[in-house]
């Protein structure tokens, strides 16, 4: 069967806004939840160094379906916590890309220069504000780079929600391909936009990445 | 409660995750050389199709190219040879070993960058040909380089060949679904699958590390690794 | 008998804008040990990689036992098994003992067995006194010991020539002495040397001819009595007096 671009563009663009708001959602969670498990592992005590370092380590090596599915069914089901799909996504992924993110921060505060920690210390300023007002706002610009390649992948994995029934790009894609019996058309106009946002995305990480450099992260991204 | 039935499942699962592991990484790993070589010393015409092809798979999703291979490809055939079918499991490890190949031929590549020009010139000095001395002297200095690099790589497809459930294939996460659906024990059913692929991570990080100690020459790779578990 | 080992006809090699290398000449006959000096970034290095071709000359012929190897059709790579060469840097293979260093080119290269090899190998780490050296890897070694590593590298290979590129530039100076010794040795042995260094010393002692290079072409030669007490051009006379204030190593060793 035929479906004509005229009606096919339109019920595409759904997916993909979808896969975009998803993806947004999710990069800002793992933004928030990083950051906190970022600094507990860096500055925290024994206990808040051991649970940050336990739970990077658990999202880190559950493939993301499986969290979906712990979400999902075991929450509601041993815990009665319920939640839509969609929240479901939101949370999986963003808590997954957390444990990520807390890596680049954690990089990043130790790539800011000691003698800086220093100078504040000296003047009187206390850890806490050291942190916040010195080390915080340096170690954020070193991490835009990595940080838009997390974003890169994130969108990338917003295909995998389509397991939990959210009808983004990927499932809208081969919904027409099932109609149509066109894999290459439907699944090339796929491809192509998520070529676009994460060639540009990472294009410009490169770029920013040049001026600024992180010790110890090179190869723990997989872009 | 018929944990004989729940294990004999599973283990089915576990069997048919470690092979697709295993067949991904190695897959990846040769096909990734290649294609490193033919990026970083081929003909303009060669650098360039590896160049664009990387970026290709690099730029989508993995399930987008599961999905390509495993469904799309077929239904296309289809269209022609209608009885055409594929096995599952083949097709997802053909998409897999596609994909890590470009990943992988990028930590070759970063590795073979690394080296300094000196030992080339060197091995030119000598006499030997350009193949040699890949084969002699980059490649074994190159593993070694990006060998954390291989060892991400390699906890990444075992999470990532839990996709492969999307085409029915019967591999952990799949399995553990059926007998979710089966016992209706969802709940504690995916905590297991969880434990169990946490399990693996660790004891493949655990393999790999050992390796990385065995091969260890002294000079070759220039930063100490400390990693967290995985 | 004099029997020609390598003869550089105007050679000639630019960099974009920049004609480093403007029309050398010279030859070397076997068991002669030839000196090159001159100021640094001047084209020297370059000049050695163009004799065996790792630099593609702009014009002129070298030839190698009479054969011409700027033509085309000749196999290089077997012309550099024959030309020995030891650079700045070391460049030894990291990942291989100073043994296999040694003998990574005789198999792969020579094609010989494992047994030919590793004895080859052991009599040139002995030549140049690294036979306890053997299973180290370079970055267990010092600079000198990794240069002489080196050298036995290039000597295995039962080379017609040696070129060196300021062997002792890299290492710290308590070092040099070392690979100086082993460099006198093989020449006082007639080992066929094209050597580039700022090691005056050096050149007195065991050079058969020094070559002066400035301006991109071999500016003076003559014996090393005569270039270095005697030397006739003001370039050269500046160059040295340079050197003796930078060096203030006396003349003899």
């Amino acid at each position: 069967m035929q479906v004509p671009l005229s009606d096919a563009l339109p019920f595409l663009a759904k997916g993909a806004y979808i896969a975009i708001v998803l993806s947004l959602l999710s990069i800002f969670l793992g933004f928030a939840i990083g950051i906190v498990v970022a600094i507990a592992e860096t500055y925290g005590g024994k206990v808040a160094r051991y649970i940050a370092m336990g739970y990077e380590n658990i999202l880190r090596g559950i493939p993301l379906i499986a969290i979906y599915f712990i979400l999902f069914f075991s929450l509601p089901l041993l815990l009665h916590i319920g939640m839509s799909a969609f929240l479901t996504a939101v949370i999986g992924l963003g808590i997954r890309s957390s444990a990520y993110q807390s890596q680049i921060f954690r990089s990043s505060i130790q790539s800011v220069d000691k003698g800086q920690i220093e100078a504040a210390l000296s003047l009187g300023m206390s850890r806490g504000e050291t942190i916040l007002h010195i080390v915080l706002p340096q170690a954020l610009r070193f991490s835009i780079a990595p940080w838009l390649n997390e974003y890169a992948v994130v969108l990338k994995d917003t295909s995998i929600a389509l397991v939990l029934g959210i009808v983004e790009l990927t499932e809208k894609a081969t919904q027409l391909v099932q109609v149509t019996k066109d894999p290459f058309l439907w699944y090339g106009i796929a491809a192509v936009f998520y070529l676009v946002i994460v060639l540009t995305v990472v294009t410009i990480a490169n770029r920013i990445s040049e001026k600024y450099r992180i010790k110890g992260l090179g190869g723990m991204i997989r872009v | 409660m018929n944990y004989e039935y729940i294990l004999s499942e599973l283990s089915k699962g576990i069997v048919c995750t470690l092979e697709l592991t295993a067949l991904v990484f190695i897959g990846g790993f040769l096909f990734g050389f290649i294609l490193s070589v033919g990026r970083t010393y081929g003909s303009r015409f060669i650098r360039w199709l590896s160049i664009g092809y990387i970026e290709l798979i690099r730029g989508t999703p993995m399930l987008l190219q599961i999905l390509i291979i495993g469904f799309g490809l077929p239904i296309a055939i289809r269209n022609y040879y209608p009885d055409f079918t594929i096995n599952s499991f083949w097709a997802v490890t053909i998409a897999m070993i596609l994909n890590s190949g470009a990943y992988q031929a990028e930590y070759f590549r970063g590795a073979f960058n690394s080296l300094e020009f000196g030992q080339t010139e060197a091995a030119l000095a000598l006499g030997m040909s350009k193949w040699e001395i890949v084969k002699n002297i980059l490649l074994p200095q190159a593993i070694r380089r990006a060998f954390p690099n291989f060892t991400n790589e390699l906890i990444y497809i075992l999470k990532y060949s839990s996709l492969a459930m999307i085409l029915s294939v019967h591999e952990m996460t799949y399995q553990a679904k059926s007998v979710g659906a089966v016992t209706f024990r969802y709940g504690e059913i995916y905590l297991l699958l969880g434990a169990l692929y946490l399990a693996f991570a660790f004891v493949l990080a655990q393999i790999m590390k050992v390796v990385e100690m065995k091969i260890y020459i002294p000079g070759v790779t220039t930063r100490v690794e400390k990693r967290g578990l995985l | 008998m004099y029997e020609e080992i390598l003869k550089v006809v105007d050679l000639k090699k630019r960099f974009g804008n920049n004609e480093v290398l403007k029309g050398v000449s010279f030859s070397i006959g076997k068991g002669e040990t030839k000196v090159v000096i001159g100021p640094s970034g001047a084209g020297k290095s370059t000049m050695l990689r163009c004799i065996n071709r790792l630099v593609e000359p702009d014009g002129g012929k070298i030839y190698f036992k009479g054969n011409d190897i700027t033509s085309k059709n000749v196999d290089i790579k077997k012309i550099r098994s024959r030309i020995g060469f030891v650079f700045q840097h070391f460049n030894l293979f990291k990942h291989l003992t100073a043994l296999d260093n040694v003998k990574i080119g005789l198999k792969i290269v020579k094609k010989m067995s494992d047994e030919e090899a590793t004895e080859r190998a052991y009599k040139a780490l002995e030549m140049v006194k690294l036979e306890d050296c053997a299973s180290k890897y370079p970055a267990q070694l010092s600079g000198g010991q990794q240069q002489r590593v080196a050298i036995a590298r290039a000597l295995a290979m039962d080379p017609e020539i040696i070129l060196f590129d300021e062997p002792t530039s890299a290492l710290d100076p308590e070092l040099v002495g070392e690979v100086l010794d082993v460099m006198k040795e093989l020449s006082k042995k007639h080992v066929t040397m094209l050597v580039v260094t700022h090691e005056i010393g050096f050149a007195l002692g065991v050079a058969d001819e020094i070559l002066f290079f400035y301006n991109g072409v071999i500016w003076e030669r003559g014996k090393p009595q005569e270039i270095i007490y005697k030397p006739k051009k003001k370039e050269t006379k500046d160059f040295l007096r340079r050197i003796f204030e930078l060096y203030s190593r006396g003349e003899e060793e």
